[in-house]
């Protein structure tokens, strides 16, 4: 598995009355954007939370890098031990704590020493451009503001993997159209592994190094957008 | 209270009757059937409403569209309100009528046979059970939910609110405001506050200091069952729901009379059995059902995605639960704590059972003074049982209404 940051084989993932990922083998290359297509239904948020750890697989396995993380109905490193940030849909801000509070509960789930955290927080804040709000309420921020808290969030715990569910459907076209391109910026500055899902082909096509498209819980297509020159 | 009113005796016979005892206990449930009301009406889009009232009149809507939509919720109140009455043992005991409950105290605290006791018991348990299964069924998990509602509210309660509002204040008045003025009155007949105390200061701090560790005590256990509930999936938790109902419903007596055979033998088990960790028990055995509910309808507003936020950021269960979950849920922790002390404070059925020897709380002391004290002394300590169980409410109500007004 090395040279792989992270890999689904052979997955299958079942709910009550349908398959919601059906024998799905994906590989993610270290520094990689991916990015898994497809509409409303077809599994790619499933296989999503299947490689967070929030669900476990009916059959295959998950690896990131050489170990093994997920096999047959068995979650073998738990989602706080893989060292991922995940920006979720409806963004889960925990209401109760301020932007600051919302990424030093990170940092204390990850026991980073309190006199690091102030400088954590405060670089993370700059990478996503809303520095100065760290002693704001999510309720007092707006959309897009919303969206950089949570995407700070997901990096400050500084993850080897990036996840990210939907994370411009609730935007209007022109802020999504702003975030997309903060969200290449940030992912080829810190060159970190990212997955996103999505059922937007424009949003793909800037994000993504390959596309994966995705059907009734299965991979249909895969589409290496990068110029010819940078491929593998 | 009505005697009392018309400055005679003429119909204290009528007070001690089957009548009285109704009357008393459609005003003690009173509460919770307008409160799943209330909860049913919220429910309701305003949209509903108004599609209906642009082609009829308000009272057409009213019976063909709004109460259809909060029928089951209310058939479900009703329901519970009558197996809690036929499980009721403390008001028909106070005014002298005899009733289910009272043959299961007699056979047990009288004849001393558990045996009858538990046979009686059973039909009080079947009879639980098919109810709440009803119950259930007809609302789901709505069993579980909160006043907050629809972000519409219902627009017929504007046509109707002055009526509405002068009903309300009635029934409050009746239920609530002319028993305290009745006590107060006959409380001003006692001798002196010192006579009063005499005799039931020890039962007064008792009722205060268990009340305070039982509610404590339930809602520390209801907390984790509540959170369990929320996040169960359906059909299991409707399951437990009608578990939680039967539980709630279970009447008092049988409650004192299981723990009883279950604590009261040799060995280390015993060793509980004849102190006032026996009270704390019962407080559980009654009180955790509705707490985990109260809890549960809470903690169904945090969203399952932050605490699988707080997963992947590096946060285990525990650390997850105490900085996540349970902070937004404190208003729902804090209305379950004041129901359970408001609850173990006036127990009774359980209570007269399973106190030790020599120990009494609040309202054994009431019960057993009544027939030989004067009525002022035995209203001064109704009254002070009032007011202990009013603070808490009060303070409770204001802050559910500063969480309103946000």
């Amino acid at each position: 598995m090395s040279g792989v940051a992270v890999s689904a084989r052979n997955v299958t993932k079942r709910f009550a009355t349908h398959r919601a990922v059906d024998n799905v083998t994906l590989d993610v290359a270290p520094s990689e954007s991916v990015v898994i297509l497809g509409p409303s239904g077809c599994g790619k948020t499933t296989l999503l939370r299947l490689i967070a750890g929030l669900e476990v697989p009916d059959t295959g396995e998950i690896w990131m890098g050489d170990v093994q993380v997920a096999g047959v109905n068995r979650s073998l490193v738990p989602p706080h031990r893989r060292q991922l940030g995940f920006v979720f849909q409806d963004l889960a801000l925990w209401p109760h704590l301020t932007v600051g509070g919302n990424l030093q509960f990170v940092l204390d789930s990850l026991r980073v020493p309190r006199a690091e955290q102030s400088e954590r927080i405060d670089e993370v804040l700059r990478l996503v451009r809303i520095e100065g709000f760290a002693r704001r309420y999510p309720h007092e921020l707006s959309g897009g503001e919303q969206q950089r808290v949570a995407l700070a969030r997901a990096l400050v715990g500084r993850p080897r993997l990036l996840l990210l569910d939907e994370p411009l459907s609730s935007l209007d076209a022109e802020l999504g159209s702003a975030m997309r391109g903060e969200l290449v910026r940030l992912q080829r500055a810190l060159a970190l592994t990212t997955v996103y899902v999505t059922h937007d082909r424009e949003d793909a096509a800037v994000l993504a190094d390959r596309v994966i498209e995705m059907r009734a819980g299965q991979i249909v297509r895969a589409n290496d957008t990068r110029p010819t020159e940078e491929r593998a | 209270m009505i005697a009392t009113l018309a400055g005679h005796d003429l119909l204290s016979d009528w007070a001690y009757s089957l009548p009285a005892a109704i009357l008393v206990l459609s005003l003690v449930f009173y509460p919770l059937s307008m409160l799943a009301t209330e909860v049913a009406m919220r429910r309701i889009d305003g949209r509903l409403e108004e599609a209906a009232l642009i082609i009829a009149p308000p009272e057409f809507v009213l019976r063909r569209v709004t109460l259809p939509l909060a029928a089951p919720a209310i058939l479900a109140a009703a329901l519970i309100v009558f197996v809690l009455s036929v499980s009721e043992f403390g008001v028909p005991a106070l005014l002298r009528v005899r009733v289910y409950t009272t043959e299961v105290f007699t056979a047990f605290a009288a004849l001393y046979d558990f045996s009858r006791a538990m046979l009686l018991a059973l039909p009080l348990l079947v009879l639980s059970f098919v109810v709440a299964g009803v119950a259930v069924a007809l609302v789901g998990d709505r069993l579980v939910s909160t006043r907050r509602g629809s972000a519409t509210r219902p627009v017929l309660l504007e046509h109707w609110r002055r009526s509405a509002e002068a009903a309300a204040i009635a029934v409050a008045a009746m239920a609530l405001a002319v028993p305290v003025v009745v006590l107060i009155r006959e409380a001003l007949g006692a001798a002196s506050v010192r006579a009063v105390l005499e005799g039931s200061g020890r039962a007064i701090a008792n009722s205060l200091g268990l009340a305070t560790i039982g509610a404590t005590a339930v809602v520390s256990v209801a907390a984790w069952l509540g959170y369990a509930r929320a996040r169960t999936r359906r059909r299991i938790g409707q399951l437990a729901d009608v578990l939680f109902v039967v539980a709630f419903a279970v009447p008092s007596t049988i409650v004192g009379v299981g723990l009883i055979g279950l604590w009261n033998r040799p060995g280390l088990v015993g060793v509980v059995y004849g102190t006032d960790l026996m009270f704390i028990l019962g407080y559980l055995a009654r009180f955790l059902p509705v707490a985990a509910l109260t809890i549960a309808a809470a903690t169904r507003y945090v969203p399952v995605s932050q605490e699988e936020a707080a997963a992947v950021s590096g946060a285990g269960w525990l650390r997850t639960m105490m900085r996540i979950v349970l902070p937004q849920v404190r208003l729902g922790l804090l209305t379950a704590w004041v129901i359970a002390f408001v609850l173990a404070f006036g127990e009774l059925g359980v209570s007269i059972l399973v106190a030790p020897p020599g120990e009494a709380t609040l309202p054994i002391r009431i019960y057993t003074i009544i027939a030989n004290t004067p009525p002022s002394h035995v209203a001064a300590l109704s009254l002070l049982q009032t007011s202990v169980i009013l603070a808490p409410l009060v303070i409770l109500a204001g802050a559910l209404a500063v969480r309103e007004s946000r």
